[in-house]
């Protein structure tokens, strides 16, 4: 989750009534997690959910905070952006490109501050990886607006075309940027498939920024600059709507005043931007009460909206109107209403409800069939373990030698951060012979069962069953003793005989391993782990071993539906 | 299994033992007092009592400790000196003391010190021939007359010193209290001179029946021939029994722990909660781990576009052969949710992107599709599976790990019913002090977390997340009513439960955790 820096000094200037302690109690119940407090640096480090990138920035907090602890409530007051009259057109080739450009302008009297500045670079960082979605759908550049000069272009030009990037010397072109500078090749790719590229250029022909790679050096923002120029392009309109609603509230709390700016772009004709309207949702209030189980009067849920900065209006007949501040794009449906009335109402306020009908709660056949199988094998002195679905290739080989004919059929991970998980096991037997060899100081005999599941393809689709593998190991173990254990289990668990024909496969030693036969189906192997597998494994003993295809018996037996009596 | 009984025997039991009875015998004790009733004169030594009695040094020790507590045994400490001839000595065939060597050379004629002392015996080693004269006289084997050696008679004889020697090469090394006089005296000449003899000091033990428990021992030994050491089948069988006297065993020893068969202690406590959760009215489902993109991602509201979907974090899963995981045959519900993405999300939802297999990163895909199949209106069910994500596998993050989740459906559902059901789950599992806080789920509305006080650590600890499914979610599904959802990791709770700092632990499989981890617990 993305992390946001807020300054305790500047929630007890903010929240004078309130102690430190009681400010910093709220954050959880705004939805942000307190990854530390630092009073000595003026610090507090909180995590905030993906969903609220409002949270980005201080000002966003505060914002939330002044809610919750009745300082301001209902909609931000902010006053409607100044109509400027300045353009920016938009080139028709952009179409399958980088279509949307949104922008506005922000000036004040103080030049912007390094607090702030470093606040805007931050939380244009968050916005970039997550509504941005990595820059791929949006990006955002901040420019001197006193150092260009309007109307902007907005246009599709081909790689070739030359300018000086942000920090840079001279000129390079497109095509350089993409292949020398770090944002280029990190960012690079979204524009790969594309001949056009976007620029957007003054009226002066300077290129001011090459979305979404990097900014134009002459509009660079310094500790000199007290108007903005933000634009926000984007793949389409709703998210460059959404992170330049954003931008504005933030600007605004920082004391900027905002003017408004003409797109006039071939795809929707003429838009002002920003569009900082609030959306609406419809909803009765009742349906607040059933989802969250309260009897709030229309009042309270008023109150409650309100306190988590949304306007509510009663429109007659139990309907309820909610305004919800453009900032605020995660919430866009009903139930979205409905959690910010219960965040406004205080989730510590809410009491359990217990319900009242009746449900026979039960454990599938499954669960009781396994009950039953552990207890049988418990019996007979084993011990249960558990491995992990994801085992090593090198295992695999160590026990199996890469039997070819089933490798076809093994399910792999495309790509993982672990060497030892690479494979979803097709078997339990090798982590199980596994775990004797990470035992070999512990006391012998060893006698161990795992029930797990093991996979494989069909038809280009996944076939998982469930297992179960039963092994014992100690210096004297042989055939015999396995299979009595094997026909044993069969017989105190199921009632049910077997045959094991001789079957010879690379993993046992040769004429002492067999295939275990159930109604004339095959259910599992049975034999004495071959000497090169204990020495593969680094072993000093010995090791027989079955596995049943539990999943099989079970069909076979007909034993999923359970019957008590 | 008799060694080990008798090996395990705690001595320091019998301190505190009452009983300090004697009307029967350890077999340990009882061979001690056969051999100790038939030495000669009484005491007998301990390595001797070893050889004699067929029993380990330790077995002995222990024995003795017993026979000394109930009086039976007395212990005298000796010490002794074993001697024996220095090897220098003892390895040449032929040595002779130097006062023999000068005897030999007088015998052969040559009877002037000067000649004696260069002689191709003393070599003009004038310090031995001295030294030899010495020995000489004092054996009354020569006279000497101005430079000039006479032999005695005496010298035909062989001196105390010779006969020692000659004993000593003979026989083992032997004990200075068995010399007699005359050994004694040449046993102190030769002690002086330099690599003749070695000497060793040696403290041994020696032991006797006490001489007031006489009459007892021989009481308790006569009864030797009805005193049986078990209980068999055959006494039983032929009524015996009657007429026999049992051996006293040692009851208090601790035996070796047995074999045992026993349920992973994860499994066991996943089963425990299995059963609070039924006793709590839900029923278990199932569903497979591996999942299309489809279940695990696009049906819970999570755009194709979004972050957690990466390679990084998930693991997608590919085969020799091509793998498509089957979707949904329900063309509308493929439709829905593809309006449902296309609207929301602003983005153009392609079935390509639902297709691939995951293995599944939670356990809700299964939820979902039960509800997709049974579409019921009131319902209350649980499941309890592994999940995986693509980690770095450390002290509390696993690659593959278990989630706990349940949901209930009702037309009247509500969220405090939710923090109801939990209030609930975590009393259960005697966890009293919870509270709850906002926080986001794509696929739940609204979502909260909760806390959960540890007493242990004296901190509060997150678990499980909850949230009402979103309509987004459950509409597609055609499901209508409010569905209450919640889960999360189960190994966090089992931490807390078997008091463990690393989740590795918990999958290591080490037989020595696995058996001591108590049942009740």
């Amino acid at each position: 989750m993305p992390v946001v820096n807020i300054r305790p000094s500047l929630l007890s200037r903010i929240f004078s009534e309130r102690t430190l302690d009681e400010i910093i109690e709220k954050l959880p119940y705004l939805g942000l997690d307190i990854e530390g407090i630092d009073k000595t640096n003026d610090k507090i480090r909180v995590e905030f959910n993906p969903n609220r990138p409002d949270f980005s920035s201080e000002n966003g907090i505060v914002r939330a905070l002044k809610g919750i602890l009745n300082v301001e409530l209902g909609c931000p007051n902010k006053q409607d952006p100044l109509p400027s009259s300045k353009l920016i057109l938009v080139d028709e080739r952009l179409k399958d490109v980088r279509p949307v450009i949104y922008g506005l302008i922000a000036k004040r009297d103080i030049p912007i501050n390094h607090e702030e500045l470093t606040q805007l670079i931050s939380m244009q960082e968050d916005l970039h990886n997550g509504l941005g979605r990595k820059r791929k759908k949006s990006s955002i550049g901040l420019h001197n607006y006193d150092a260009l000069t309007f109307p902007l272009s907005y246009k599709g030009v081909p790689k070739q075309t030359k300018f000086v990037p942000l920090d840079g010397q001279k000129e390079s072109s497109l095509d350089n940027i993409i292949s020398d500078l770090k944002v280029g090749k990190e960012y690079g790719y979204i524009l790969e498939k594309f001949d056009i590229v976007p620029i957007l250029l003054d009226s002066k022909d300077n290129v001011i920024s090459f979305p979404p790679i990097i900014n134009g050096n002459t509009t660079k923002v310094d500790l000199l600059t007290s108007n903005l120029f933000v634009e926000v392009t984007s793949v389409n309109s709703k998210s460059a709507k959404d992170i330049l609603s954003i931008l504005a509230f933030e600007l605004s709390d920082m004391g900027f005043d905002l003017y408004s700016l003409v797109i006039d772009s071939p795809f929707y004709g003429e838009i002002v931007t920003p569009i900082l309207e609030p959306h609406r949702i419809q909803l009765d209030f009742d349906y607040v009460n059933e989802l969250l189980g309260l009897e709030l009067t229309r009042d309270e849920i008023l109150k409650c909206l309100q306190r988590s900065r949304c306007e509510g209006i009663d429109k007659g007949s139990g309907r309820l109107e909610c305004l919800i501040p453009s900032y605020r794009i995660d919430l866009f449906d009903k139930v979205d209403v409905c959690e910010e009335v219960v965040i406004g109402y205080g989730i510590f306020n809410l009491g359990p409800l217990y319900t009242s009908s009746y449900f026979p709660g039960r454990k599938n056949s499954q669960s009781l069939i396994f009950g039953k199988v552990r207890e049988v094998l418990i019996g007979l002195e084993f011990m249960e373990i558990i491995n992990t679905s994801i085992i090593s290739k090198n295992l695999v080989r160590d026990v199996f030698f890469w039997d070819h004919s089933s490798d076809k059929k093994l399910v792999s991970l495309g790509d993982s951060k672990n060497t030892e998980f690479e494979l979803l096991r097709s078997s339990l037997i090798p982590s199980l012979i596994n775990t004797f060899s990470n035992n070999i100081h512990e006391k012998y005999p060893q006698k161990l069962f795992e029930i797990g599941k093991t996979f494989f393809t069909s038809n280009n689709e996944i076939r998982e069953n469930w297992s179960l593998c039963v092994s014992i190991a100690h210096n004297t173990t042989d055939y015999t003793e396995i299979k009595s254990n094997l026909e044993s289990f069969m017989k105190y668990c199921f009632n049910v005989f077997i045959t094991t024909p001789r079957y010879d496969t690379k993993y046992f030693l040769p004429g002492h391993s067999a295939r275990i036969f159930l109604n004339d189906k095959v259910i599992g192997e049975i034999g004495e782990i071959h000497p090169q597998v204990l020495e593969n494994l680094n072993l000093r003993t010995l090791i027989t071993i079955f596995e049943l295809n539990l999943s099989a018996v079970i069909k076979i037996l007909q034993l999923d539906q359970i019957r008590i009596v | 299994m008799d060694k080990d009984e008798i090996e395990g025997r705690d001595t320091s039991k019998f301190e505190n033992n009452s009983a300090r009875s004697i009307s029967s015998l350890h077999p340990i004790e009882r061979k001690l007092l056969t051999v100790l009733r038939l030495v000669e004169g009484g005491w007998i030594t301990e390595s001797d009592l070893v050889k004699r009695s067929e029993l380990t040094v330790d077995q002995l020790r222990r024995g003795v400790e017993w026979l000394r507590y109930k009086d039976l045994l007395q212990v005298m400490e000796s010490t002794e000196f074993k001697v024996y001839l220095h090897p220098d000595v003892s390895d040449k065939e032929h040595f002779v003391l130097p006062e023999r060597k000068l005897v030999n050379i007088v015998n052969k004629g040559v009877n002037k010190l000067s000649e004696i002392i260069s002689s191709g015996e003393f070599k003009g080693n004038d310090k031995e021939v001295f030294g030899a004269i010495r020995f000489c006289k004092k054996n009354n084997w020569i006279s000497i007359i101005d430079d000039k050696v006479t032999i005695l008679s005496d010298s035909h004889e062989a001196s105390g010193e010779e006969k020692l020697m000659s004993k000593l090469s003979k026989t083992e090394p032997a004990l200075e209290s068995f010399f007699d006089k005359e050994d004694k005296k040449a046993y102190e000449s030769l002690k002086k001179r330099y690599n003749v003899l070695i000497t060793e000091k040696m403290v041994d033990k020696k032991y006797r029946i006490a001489q007031t428990s006489v009459p007892l021992v021989d009481s308790l030994l006569s009864t030797s021939d009805k005193v049986v050491r078990k209980m068999t089948q055959d006494v039983l069988v032929s009524g015996k029994w009657r007429d026999l006297i049992f051996e006293q065993i040692d009851v208090e020893a601790p035996l070796p722990l047995l074999n045992y068969g026993k349920k992973n202690p994860l499994v066991d406590f996943i089963d425990e909660v299995k059963e609070i959760l039924v006793s709590m009215g839900f029923s278990e489902i199932e569903g497979n781990l591996t999942q299309s993109c489809f279940w695990n991602f696009d049906a819970l509201f999570i755009p194709q576009d979004h972050p957690a979907r990466e390679m990084q974090d998930t693991f997608y899963l590919k085969s020799e052969t091509d793998l498509y995981s089957p979707l949904p045959k329900n063309a509308s519900l493929l439709q829905h949710l593809s309006k449902i993405h296309r609207e929301n999300w602003q983005y153009d939802w392609n079935i390509e992107d639902s297709k691939p297999y995951v293995l599944r990163t939670h356990t809700t895909p299964v939820t979902l599709q039960y509800l997709s199949e049974r579409k019921p209106e009131k319902d209350k069910v649980f499941l309890i599976g592994r999940v995986f994500r693509n980690e770095k596998v450390t002290f509390k993050h696993l690659v593959e790990f278990h989630q706990v989740e349940g949901i209930y459906v009702n037309e009247d559902a509500n969220l405090r019913q939710l923090i109801g059901i939990q209030t609930e789950f975590y009393s259960k599992l005697g966890i009293k002090r919870i509270k709850f806080w906002p926080t986001f789920f794509p696929y739940t509305e609204p979502s909260l977390q909760s806390m959960v006080y540890n007493e242990k650590f004296d901190k509060w600890i997150e678990l499980f997340g909850m949230g009402i499914f979103r309509p987004e979610v459950t509409k597609p599904l055609g499901i209508k009513s409010p569905v209450l959802a919640w889960g999360g990791g189960f190994e966090r709770l089992a931490m807390l439960r078997f008091n463990l700092d690393d989740i590795r632990d918990l999958y290591s499989n080490n037989l020595t955790w696995l058996k001591g981890v108590p049942k009740c617990l």
